[in-house]
């Protein structure tokens, strides 16, 4: 049922984004044609490509075509625009799922020590590191340990998504501030289901700090917690255009840099669809994991 | 019958950035097995500060003991390190709260929360600890006993939820049990039934109750003995019988007259005025004496000791001999 509710939702976002790549300004049919092309040739280039019918009348042409699965073809190389993002789909979440793994361990292990030893060092070598993870833009964390482990130390490949190796760097610069993000969720959602009234209840009952806060104040703080990191995730899908160009990384925000740079409509229309769905699914997994979490908003 | 335990000298105090705040101001109490004390106090008197520091559960305050002895069974619970205290917590001294809505934590089963502190006292497997967990869910009274230990706390109403934390607190078998305002959260009918089901099980097993609450007919019903606290201090202490029917210092006497009373027409309800002192400007002498119709001037001088009269002991000069002989020879 929630599932089908998506359905109208992605009709809208296909609308605004469509209209939205339209207005950008630049012509396609005149970069595909070529600089040098006559004024015929571009025309036809642009009927070809169905620039040149109502702008509602190209949506219902594109519309049509996705519902039977169709994204169109690229202006730019006439492959498929399918076949082109499942190339580089794959990279691309690779790095989305590590960067987000290791952000939501270290972090939520940092915000633990710092709550647990509020006001303490470990509390404040914690927040120290996520305020820095805040604080560094995440090209600049990019550079600097591509200057560092690829020109100096020479450890990890400067670029590309060749071998495992050549994740490491680019999900520790994507990862950064979203662990920091995590780390001070953690912290404070922690720090107030500690002062609650059921901790006192589990130390009345003679139970250890451990118990107190892994086995009942760590569950009743991770609300928070997840709708953060599941937004954080939602932003990531997108969001690693940044360092993906920095790291020279053959996934989809290069693609989606290129596309935009050669005006590919159906590429960058598919690319926000494909981001904009992917936030749904991921908000859609966090109200379900919610569930699990909290027997109060459980879903009959 | 042997005294299970013995405060003596008991002062907490919450720390500020540059002072220390004294909540409880020595006292002096002790508890004989199998009896019920109620401590009686309105706002701010430092009986909930009294009961945590017993446990030491002061964690979550700014709070901490400055000095006195906590003697349970002969041990000073004061002296103990909290690795140490933790064995006592649970097994030998329980707690129950007042707010019943939220001292079960929200996103456990019950069964978790209740095997959890058996498992940690005893030496009860899980599958027995789950046994002796459902019989102590049915010995305070709660129907369908098994289906309750796969529920969460949300699921049940507040008076339910109560017996649930009373029936964790007790599993396993504590000596004393000191309840903070238990049925302070409740409506009148279920107040009733959970005072009967303290009793039941005080009769039942043996424990020392501490009884801590504000209400006076609470304490008419339930304890023993009493002791009034009042800013900090214990101003009176007697059996309840005598406490009700002479109450000796002018703090109790306010307290038990303002008790509504059934069949008399009262168009205003009896209130001491004034309120409890604040803890940065306690009054010289005797800290009742802003509100006491009976002042004299020597209770703004000086702190008065405790007197004995008709087996209450009670800390007011009205009650000094040697003062009233004095007066009688002036």
């Amino acid at each position: 049922m929630r599932i089908l509710n998506l359905i109208p939702l992605l009709i809208i976002v296909s609308f605004v984004v469509f209209m939205f790549v339209h207005i950008i300004p630049g012509d396609p049919a005149r970069l595909l044609a070529g600089q040098d092309a006559t004024r015929e040739e571009v025309e036809l280039a642009r009927s070809v490509l169905n620039l040149d019918k109502p702008l509602l009348q190209q949506y219902f042409i594109y519309m049509s075509g996705l519902f039977v699965g169709d994204l169109g073809f690229s202006i730019k190389s006439g492959a498929s625009v399918a076949q082109i993002i499942s190339d580089r789909i794959l990279p691309s979440l690779g790095l989305t799922f590590a960067s987000i793994v290791w952000a939501t361990v270290v972090g939520m292990l940092i915000g633990i020590l710092s709550a647990t030893f509020r006001n303490r060092w470990p509390d404040q070598l914690g927040m120290l590191t996520a305020i820095s993870g805040i604080s560094l833009p995440n090209f600049w964390v990019g550079l600097v340990i591509i200057q560092i482990f690829s020109v100096q130390l020479g450890w990890f490949p400067t670029g590309g998504a060749g071998s495992w190796q050549s994740y490491i760097m680019p999900s520790f610069a994507l990862g950064a501030g979203i662990m920091a993000i995590i780390a001070r969720f953690t912290r404070s959602s922690l720090v107030e289901s500690l002062k609650q009234d059921y901790i006192r209840t589990g130390r009345s009952k003679g139970l250890g700090k451990g118990s107190i806060v892994f086995g009942h104040a760590l569950k009743n703080s991770l609300i928070p917690v997840i709708t953060v990191t599941g937004l954080q995730f939602g932003f990531l899908l997108g969001g690693s255009v940044v360092v993906e160009t920095v790291f020279s990384f053959p996934g989809l925000g290069t693609l989606l840099i290129d596309s935009i740079q050669f005006r590919d409509y159906p590429v960058i229309q598919a690319l926000i669809l494909l981001f904009a769905l992917q936030f749904i699914l991921v908000n859609f997994i966090v109200d379900i994991i919610y569930g699990f979490v909290n027997p109060k908003i459980r879903y009959d | 019958m042997a005294k299970l335990l013995e405060v003596n000298n008991l002062q907490t105090g919450f720390k500020n950035s540059n002072d220390t705040l004294k909540v409880v101001r020595g006292i002096d109490f002790h508890l004989e097995e199998g009896e019920i004390l109620g401590i009686v106090g309105e706002s701010g008197s430092g009986k909930s500060v009294t009961a945590l520091s017993i446990m030491r559960l002061l964690h979550d305050t700014p709070g901490e003991i400055l000095s006195g002895e906590v003697n349970y069974k002969g041990t000073d619970l004061t002296k103990l390190t909290e690795k140490q205290m933790r064995k006592y917590r649970g097994k030998e001294v329980s707690m129950i709260f007042q707010e019943p809505m939220t001292t079960l934590n929200p996103v456990l089963k019950i069964g978790r929360q209740m095997k959890e502190v058996i498992l940690l006292h005893t030496e009860l497997n899980r599958k027995q600890a789950h046994q002796h967990a459902v019989e102590t869910l049915e010995s305070v009274g709660i129907p369908r006993a098994k289906d309750i230990m796969n529920e969460y706390p949300h699921q049940l109403s507040g008076g339910m939820r109560q017996r649930v934390v009373i029936a964790m607190q007790i599993s396993c078998n504590p000596s004393l049990l000191i309840a903070d305002e238990p049925t302070t959260a409740l409506d009148v009918t279920i107040q009733k039934q959970i005072l009967k089901l303290l009793k039941d099980i005080q009769k039942k097993t043996g424990m020392g109750i501490i009884f801590i609450t504000h209400d006076l007919g609470v304490v008419s019903k339930i304890c023993d003995r009493v002791n009034v606290m009042y800013a900090g201090e214990i101003v009176e202490s007697a059996e309840t019988r005598d406490l009700f029917n002479h109450p000796k210092h002018p703090y109790t006497k306010g307290l038990i007259e303002s008790i509504p009373k059934l069949g008399h027409n009262q168009e205003r309800l009896s209130s001491i005025p004034g309120t409890v002192p604040n803890l940065n400007d306690m009054p010289k002498g005797c800290t009742f004496s802003p509100r006491c119709n009976f002042v004299m001037d020597r209770c703004h001088a000086e702190h008065p000791d405790f007197y004995e009269t008709d087996n209450i002991s009670c800390r007011c000069f009205l009650y000094d001999q040697i003062a009233e002989e004095r007066m009688s020879h002036v």
